[in-house]
């Protein structure tokens, strides 16, 4: 017997499995991002300096991922959720949809990465550092998006609401992926960096236990 | 009818304005480079931030509150001191804004303190926005209370940890206490600390007005 969790968070992957939509869509909405900021800047005549590039790398990739999380409530309004909601308790709900929403900004912040250095190249120096840096947004954004997107689901207007409660959630963490991404393109980045990655730990943490404390009042009604 | 109803509350809030008023503008200040008279600000800008903190903190009480006991009274408490919060956050802004033209040349100056005020407002009005796209009363005192308490924790690293790990403009960045500059001169107590109270205490005694007009409304309804 698997443990409530794993078993959930299996489950938004078979249902994401089955139609694709989501997460091929939100493909497409980073890859037409890039191509549009590739069109508009001619980069082949003035390359990008580590200032514009890490600005927009991290302005695509918070619209996506605004617009992915802003998924996690959407597709279950139906009774289906009912059901879910009598099977298992809305603490392993709401930790298993952030797990999930991790995995998965994780492997999209990978994909951009690596679309957007081959369209705009790379002032990264030290790989390992991004690649983490990359990790760790996505925990942070799917630890603070992801009760913004149950809390806009019950609102009239969610993708709206999505941005307008989202965005200002998120720029702290924004602040401090931005300071931590200026480490990695220097070659003396691992010694300074952990003051800003260890900040962002410890809001996620807040921001996480939050919402496992609150998620329960949202769904009970 | 709670303490903050009872004449003696605002007869006290009165004499405290007055005091902050008269007192702030004419009692002597240091003379500090820079800043000159525009020190006197202090008593508006900084004590009107604080006193929009605390009337945030309130909100977040009664948010909790709400979540745990699921009366309609707290939710309309709640709502109350967000608006009396956002009045005070947008007159601390301005205030702030005059006081920034004035020392450092601009209005607006790039500060992580001014944008982090900036963003504070944006949140709140997302709470506003929130609560008019949610129709039943129920849930709409539910989502906004979670998203009050949410909002204020995500708040708090933006407004006091962030400011303090870059260059700032204000005083208290890179890890030193916010008034040490102004603490030297014990005279400006006298004043800030009755300020705040000043500030707070007339913010309380306006929600408290509204509060008790819509708990009036909703009983109309009821009935």
């Amino acid at each position: 017997m698997k443990s409530p969790i794993l078993a959930l968070i299996h489950k938004d992957f078979l249902i994401e499995w089955r139609n694709r939509v989501v997460i091929s869509g939100a493909l497409l909405y980073t890859f037409s991002s890039i191509f549009i900021t590739y069109l508009s800047f001619e980069v082949s005549t003035a390359p990008f300096n580590g200032s514009t590039w890490q600005t927009l790398f991290w302005v695509i990739f918070v619209f996506a991922a605004t617009n992915l999380v802003s998924r996690s409530f959407f597709k279950e309004e139906d009774r289906s959720k009912l059901y879910y909601y009598q099977l298992s308790s809305p603490e392993s709900i709401i930790l298993a949809k952030t797990v999930y929403n991790a995995m998965v900004l994780f492997g999209l912040s990978t994909l951009t990465w690596i679309i957007y250095s081959l369209v705009f190249g790379s002032p990264v120096v030290l790989e390992s550092l991004f690649f983490l840096i990359l990790l760790i947004a996505s925990v942070s954004f799917a630890s603070s998006l992801t009760l913004i997107s149950a809390i806009s689901s019950k609102g009239s207007n969610q993708s709206t609401l999505m941005v307008v409660l989202g965005f200002p959630i998120v720029i702290p963490q924004i602040l401090l992926l931005i300071r931590s991404t200026q480490y990695s393109f220097l070659t003396s980045g691992w010694e300074n960096v952990g003051q800003s990655i260890l900040t962002l730990l410890a809001i996620d943490a807040i921001l996480l236990a939050l919402s496992y404390m609150l998620f329960p009042y949202l769904w009970r009604s | 009818m709670t303490a903050f109803d009872r004449p003696f509350f605002r007869i006290l809030t009165l004499i405290l304005l007055l005091y902050t008023l008269v007192g702030g503008l004419l009692l002597p200040v240091p003379k500090v480079p820079q800043l000159y008279e525009s020190i006197r600000n202090l008593y508006y800008h900084v004590s009107m931030w604080f006193s929009m903190m605390i009337i945030l903190s309130i909100s977040i009480y009664h948010s909790i509150k709400y979540l745990s006991g699921q009366k309609m009274e707290d939710d309309i408490k709640a709502v109350e001191f967000v608006n009396a919060g956002i009045i005070l956050g947008v007159l601390g802004i301005c205030t702030g804004a005059l006081w920034a033209r004035f020392t450092w040349g601009e209005f607006w100056s790039s500060d992580p303190k001014q944008n982090g005020a900036a963003v504070a407002l944006l949140i709140y009005f997302g709470y506003l926005v929130l609560r008019s796209s949610i129709t039943d009363e129920q849930t709409r005192a539910r989502v906004s209370a979670i998203f009050n308490i949410f909002a204020f924790a995500s708040l708090v690293p933006l407004l006091y940890i962030l400011p303090r790990m870059v260059e700032s403009l204000h005083p208290g960045a890179e890890g030193n206490p916010g008034f040490s500059e102004y603490d030297l001169d014990n005279s400006m107590r006298f004043v800030f600390y009755p300020s705040i109270l000043a500030w707070t205490f007339l913010f309380i005694w306006i929600s408290r007005l509204r509060i008790r007009l819509n708990l009036l409304n909703q009983r109309i309804l009821e009935s």
